[in-house]
């Protein structure tokens, strides 16, 4: 009873418009009260604290910077030409363009809503300009920047390791074969919507202009490289990547590509410290808020209740999935997941679930959630670049938002796609 | 008054954006010096954890409070652009209320823990409280601007009052 009263609360002190870490704050603050145990407020500041200094955490400024760097310093546009030389001939044209790009740019940066808002602008220029119907163009670079998250490297990742303490490096590996999947379904989507709409292709490109574009690009296109490859021979952790990647974007903005000044870096910097740092203070309450779900043994009533419901893992995953989506229809993607993780993990672990998998699963239920409306952080940064409304866009979307949900229900029935690789890695 | 005020307001704005921005600087460089020095074995870094996590606590908490001021948290504000008038007046008022409780106790229990907290770091013998103490800054500034932030809301209120009856 109290925990629906809990949820109950923080839900509608949400949708009034309390600002999401207060909203987190008050409802535990009010809940001790409540029960008459004000004492333990001291824990507060602590759970704020640690909740949000973790090490692992600060990965999150790092790789929004990357992406903030590479937005400027003309990266993604280098990798748009080359995706563009790539796949522009297959049907759709630069649609499939926006896919490929935003997956081999997902290999860089690690935020939904910073890829919709940089490379997504570029993508929705040059689609534009080439004549594409613009509500097609903005439904697909809505749905392909949440390809970023799910494929290496990737914030959600992060945050869903520093709560849980699940390797955020096999975190990382298991999203390469969902990340691919999604890229390969969403392709599929748009060959289907350009046929049934009669939409053209590109021009392929010739063997000396791919060529070009691929050795305008091949500095950046190591990024991936560096990242991965140095995560996985142990030259440095996945905070110390995002370290590596920054410096890496900033030395090709300024000095290779001089696309970069000195002057435009505190605007840069601040930029990427308000997504972060929103980011971060949510992740501080929610410290708190995941701590008092724990000390009222909210997650036992819940395997509870749900085990009279559920009595096979598959089951309990597709209660799992659809309260996830369900949550992920009214709050922000990060939301559900530094709520819903201390709620389910155990529960799905009493089922006998993969951490990792159960990650992975997470992070796209999240992905279908900045998605859809009424509150979908994706489809709000797409539609006030784009200026199509937030109906029609969503309308839009259904076809690549069905592609999606396909490849998360691969994802959650069938385990090996995530942990495959990583299974792999680590024998 | 008002002018002084205001100055004041965006110097501290500046100011809060400065921490933020130089601690998230001094973290990219000692991060990034950190990697090669590792790498090239070049000296022992054990001491950098209690650095970087003093700079990762008050680049986050400065930085929050620079964010209050800016109106930029993740909030949902559909429901006072729907509607308008008082209604929408007095749903921001519920709103910064309800903030600001929850900001008070963040800045007390933040100062309770700052002054209880005697230990000091194990290895640079720096006080622990030097970390904490940027949470009932953080608290206050907020506390602050929600204050503020009311106090324009109602008078905005009793404006309307006169003007509708």
């Amino acid at each position: 009873m109290l925990s629906f009263l809990m949820l109950g609360a923080l839900v509608a002190l949400i949708l009034i418009g309390v600002p999401i870490a207060v909203a987190l704050g008050v409802t535990s603050v009010g809940t001790y009260i409540l029960l008459g145990q004000p004492q333990i407020l001291t824990m507060l500041p602590q759970r704020m604290y640690s909740a949000t200094t973790a090490f692992t955490l600060l990965a999150i400024p790092f790789f929004i910077l990357a992406g903030n760097l590479m937005n400027t310093g003309g990266i993604t546009e280098r990798i748009f030409r080359f995706a563009s030389a790539l796949v522009g001939h297959i049907k759709g044209g630069l649609g499939q363009v926006n896919v490929v790009a935003s997956l081999v740019f997902s290999g860089m940066s690690g935020a939904a809503v910073a890829d919709a808002a940089g490379l997504g602008q570029i993508e929705l220029k040059a689609m534009t300009e080439r004549g594409y119907d613009l509500r097609f163009s903005a439904a697909i670079t809505a749905a392909s920047s949440t390809i970023g998250p799910v494929f290496p490297p990737s914030i959600p990742f992060v945050i869903y390791g520093s709560i849980t303490g699940v390797s955020v490096v096999q975190l990382f590996l298991a999203g390469i074969v969902p990340g691919l999947l999604m890229g390969g379904a969403l392709m599929i989507a748009v060959w289907l919507v350009s046929r049934a709409r009669g939409y053209a292709q590109e021009e392929r490109a010739s063997r000396s202009e791919l060529w070009l574009s691929c050795k305008r690009a091949i500095l950046p296109l190591g990024t991936p490289v560096i990242i991965i490859g140095g995560i996985l021979g142990g030259v440095f952790t996945p905070t110390e990547a995002s370290v590596v990647a920054s410096i890496y974007a900033l030395f090709l903005g300024l000095v290779v590509y001089r696309e970069i000044a000195i002057r435009d870096l505190p605007r840069i910097f601040w930029d990427t410290l308000i997504h972060s740092i929103r980011l971060l203070f949510v992740i501080a309450a929610a410290g708190f808020f995941g701590w008092l779900l724990i000390h009222q043994r909210v997650p036992d009533a819940l395997i509870t209740g749900l085990t009279s419901f559920a009595d096979s893992k598959a089951t309990a995953l597709t209660l799992v999935v659809l309260i996830l989506l369900i949550l992920g229809l009214f709050l922000e993607g990060i939301v559900v997941i530094v709520i819903c993780v201390p709620l389910f993990m155990p529960l799905v672990q009493q089922f006998g679930v993969d951490p990792v998998q159960f990650g992975v699963i997470m992070i796209m239920c999240s992905m279908v959630g900045l998605l859809t409306p009424p509150v979908g952080m994706v489809l709000f940064a797409v539609s006030s670049v784009s200026k199509v409304p937030v109906g029609a866009l969503a309308r839009e979307l259904w076809p690549y938002l069905l592609g999606i949900f396909v490849v998360l229900v691969l994802v959650t029935y069938v385990p090996v796609i995530s942990i495959g690789v990583p299974s792999l890695i680590w024998r | 008054m008002m002018p002084a005020l205001r100055s004041l307001d965006r110097a501290l704005g500046f100011l809060m954006r400065t921490i933020a921005v130089l601690c998230f600087l001094a973290l990219l460089v000692i991060l990034a010096g950190n990697v090669i020095a590792r790498d090239f074995q070049l000296y022992a870094t054990a001491w950098l954890d209690e650095v970087v996590e003093l700079l990762f606590a008050w680049m986050v908490f400065i930085g929050a409070a620079a964010l209050w001021r800016e109106g930029e948290h993740f909030r949902i504000d559909a429901l006072e652009r729907m509607l308008q008038g008082r209604a929408g007046i007095a749903v921001q008022i519920a709103v910064a209320l309800i903030s600001l409780f929850f900001l008070v106790v963040m800045t007390w229990q933040g100062l309770q823990l700052t002054i209880k907290s005697a230990a000091l770091t194990p290895i640079l013998k720096m006080p622990v409280w030097l970390s904490y103490v940027v949470i009932p800054i953080s608290g206050l500034i907020m506390s602050t601007y929600t204050v503020a932030q009311l106090i324009y809301l109602l008078t905005e209120w009793s404006k309307m009052g006169r003007t509708t009856t």
